[in-house]
């Protein structure tokens, strides 16, 4: 009995260290979770509690020509995945590639990362405008016929958003590859040098391999903006016009919500965002098993 | 790497300074017409400006800072980003050490579920939490966007907490733990004093993080007394677009990237650690 009460004492004692954030978790995270999966199978609105209804959130979402906009606009915005990927390769190749003041290059490539995505964005709200900076500069190239209304024409404007995202993403991805780059073993590069292998050749066949977990890494984070941050973007640039051509899920969750009170619809948009994210949980609990640290 | 030598290596040489300085000027031009822009006289711009003024004005700056509230905006960031930072660091670090000192069961599953939730963004959770906040009238006060912030911080602040307490020597607390040292005292007197990169690490890129987040801040402060710099541009922006507003719009975006250029020169190493650190797990 009293082993137990002087464990019960223990444990009560160590939740102290862990209660008070577990509980900002549970109320901010977990709590929401929970309701936000419940909520998508009801009718609720912001004024109504809303009944049961099954599965209609969901039909509807799947006959609605809107979510399929929103989803693909999503998909092509992860293009911006491998994109940045390739860059950032061909880019850490030549910064060490033997190449005086590569630090300078590398600072630079990174400064888009630091901004907000609210500041950019209003930047490039300027920046792509039809009398802009940008095709101000195509037409003193006398490439005026380059010239667009790179965000009010429906068939470009989500690929000038794909841009924005990407201009942004380098930056991290090189620093990201260049930090793994930093700690690669530099005999395993001389040893191929030695056997007469030209750099890239070396670079691709020796340190490429060895990146493999970061690319991994930058691939993790970049599917983690393509489905959960692209509200910022779209709010600003595009308002998800013009026509809804630029809707992603996250601004039609957004505006189900917020514009048309529907909860629970906006609820079971959430729900297909939460997939992907969960997808990315298991990545993440996946490699740091392999790494124990669980 | 040694390079070929001769003038097929100067040529290689100048082939990569060219690639680099193209994709440096991309990346900076568009802040470079930013800042132009931003000292462009409102009354004299038609559109574009692609070389600076010859009679540059602070007027904009000014006018941003005075008449459109970037002066309150800047407070509300700031308090929002530094107080929500500091909740999450604070709680993280003494998580971080519960979960390295303390052995009980279902330790495992928890340290998975915090690191499975780092990977849920504030989208998925938005419309639960707004209604949450609503409930408890705490919308449009001061606690919500802070404690929703924080919230969402906490998973990666005790992740990166715990994986550098984890690898502090575990002599010094059972050095301790012997002679009779309470846990209190070894997380003030050993853990927080040696973790304390750590610490500034996970402080700055959550308090980097909450400064720059809009929907938190959108949903949760709607009153025009919490507005926050990232609001006021999203508000402005779409808005404002038109030619004679976008020196004012440029000299906004200016002010809220500001103080990030500062604490990123001032604190670029601690910054990138963080950035990498969460990279090489």
């Amino acid at each position: 009995m009293r082993a137990a009460a002087a464990a019960t004492a223990r444990a009560a004692r160590g939740a102290a260290w862990l209660a008070p954030a577990l509980a900002l978790v549970g109320l901010i995270l977990a709590y929401p979770l929970v309701r936000v999966v419940q909520w998508s199978f009801t009718d609720r609105t912001t004024f109504l509690d809303g009944e049961f209804v099954g599965v209609a959130n969901y039909r509807e979402l799947l006959s609605d020509t809107l979510f399929w906009t929103a989803l693909t606009n999503n998909l092509v915005l992860l293009l911006s995945v491998p994109a940045s990927i390739v860059v950032a390769l061909v880019v850490t190749g030549v910064l060490y590639r033997g190449l005086r003041g590569g630090r300078i290059y590398e600072l630079a490539v990174f400064v888009p990362f630091l901004p907000a995505v609210a500041s950019i964005a209003v930047v490039f709200l300027y920046v792509l405008g039809s009398d802009g900076p940008l095709n101000e500069l195509l037409r003193a190239a006398g490439a005026g016929g380059l010239a667009q209304p790179w965000l009010t024409e429906a068939d470009i404007a989500i690929w000038s958003v794909l841009g924005v995202v990407l201009w942004k993403r380098i930056g991290l991805t090189v620093l990201l590859f260049t930090a793994r780059m930093a700690s690669i073993d530099r005999s395993l590069l001389d040893a191929a040098a030695v056997d007469g292998a030209g750099w890239w050749r070396t670079y691709w066949q020796v340190a490429v391999p060895n990146m493999r977990g970061i690319v991994a890494f930058a691939a993790m984070l970049g599917f983690i903006e393509a489905f959960s941050w692209t509200f910022a973007y779209i709010v600003i640039l595009t308002r998800g016009g013009p026509d809804r051509a630029t809707f992603t899920l996250e601004y039609l969750l957004y505006r189900l919500q917020f514009d048309e009170q529907l909860v629970g619809l906006a609820s079971a948009v959430a729900v297909f965002l939460l997939a992907a994210a969960l997808t990315v949980a298991a990545y993440r609990v996946y490699s740091a098993r392999r790494e124990a640290l669980l | 790497m040694r390079r070929a030598s001769g003038w097929r290596g100067a040529l290689a040489a100048i082939a990569d300074h060219g690639f680099l300085l193209a994709l440096a000027a991309v990346c900076l031009l568009p802040l470079y017409v930013m800042l132009v822009a931003s000292f462009e006289r409102a009354t004299d711009f038609d559109g574009a400006a692609l070389l600076p003024s010859l009679s540059p004005t602070l007027e904009n700056y000014r006018a941003v800072w005075t008449e459109l509230g970037f002066d309150r905006m800047f407070v509300n960031s700031t308090v929002l980003s530094l107080s929500s930072a500091a909740i999450a660091t604070s709680l993280a670090a003494g998580a971080a050490f519960g979960f390295v000192r303390l052995r009980f069961a279902g330790r495992g599953l928890l340290l998975a579920g915090v690191i499975a939730t780092m990977a849920i963004p504030a989208i998925v959770v938005i419309v639960p939490l707004s209604v949450v906040m609503t409930e408890l009238g705490l919308v449009d006060r001061l606690p919500s966007a802070i404690l929703a912030e924080a919230g969402l911080l906490l998973p990666f602040a005790i992740f990166l907490l715990y994986t550098y307490m984890r690898d502090l020597p575990v002599e010094l607390f059972e050095a301790a733990e012997v002679d009779g040292a309470s846990r209190r005292r070894q997380f003030f007197e050993i853990a927080l004093p040696l973790a304390r990169p750590a610490l500034a690490t996970t402080f700055l890129v959550s308090a980097i993080y909450a400064w720059n987040d809009l929907l938190i801040p959108l949903v949760l402060w709607q009153a025009e007394a919490l507005t926050t710099l990232m609001v006021g541009l999203a508000l402005l922006g779409p808005s404002r677009a038109g030619t004679q507003n976008v020196p004012l719009l440029m000299a906004g975006a200016t002010i809220s990237i500001l103080p990030l250029a500062a604490a990123f020169a001032l604190a670029r190493r601690a910054i990138v650690r963080g950035l990498v650190e969460g990279g090489e797990r």
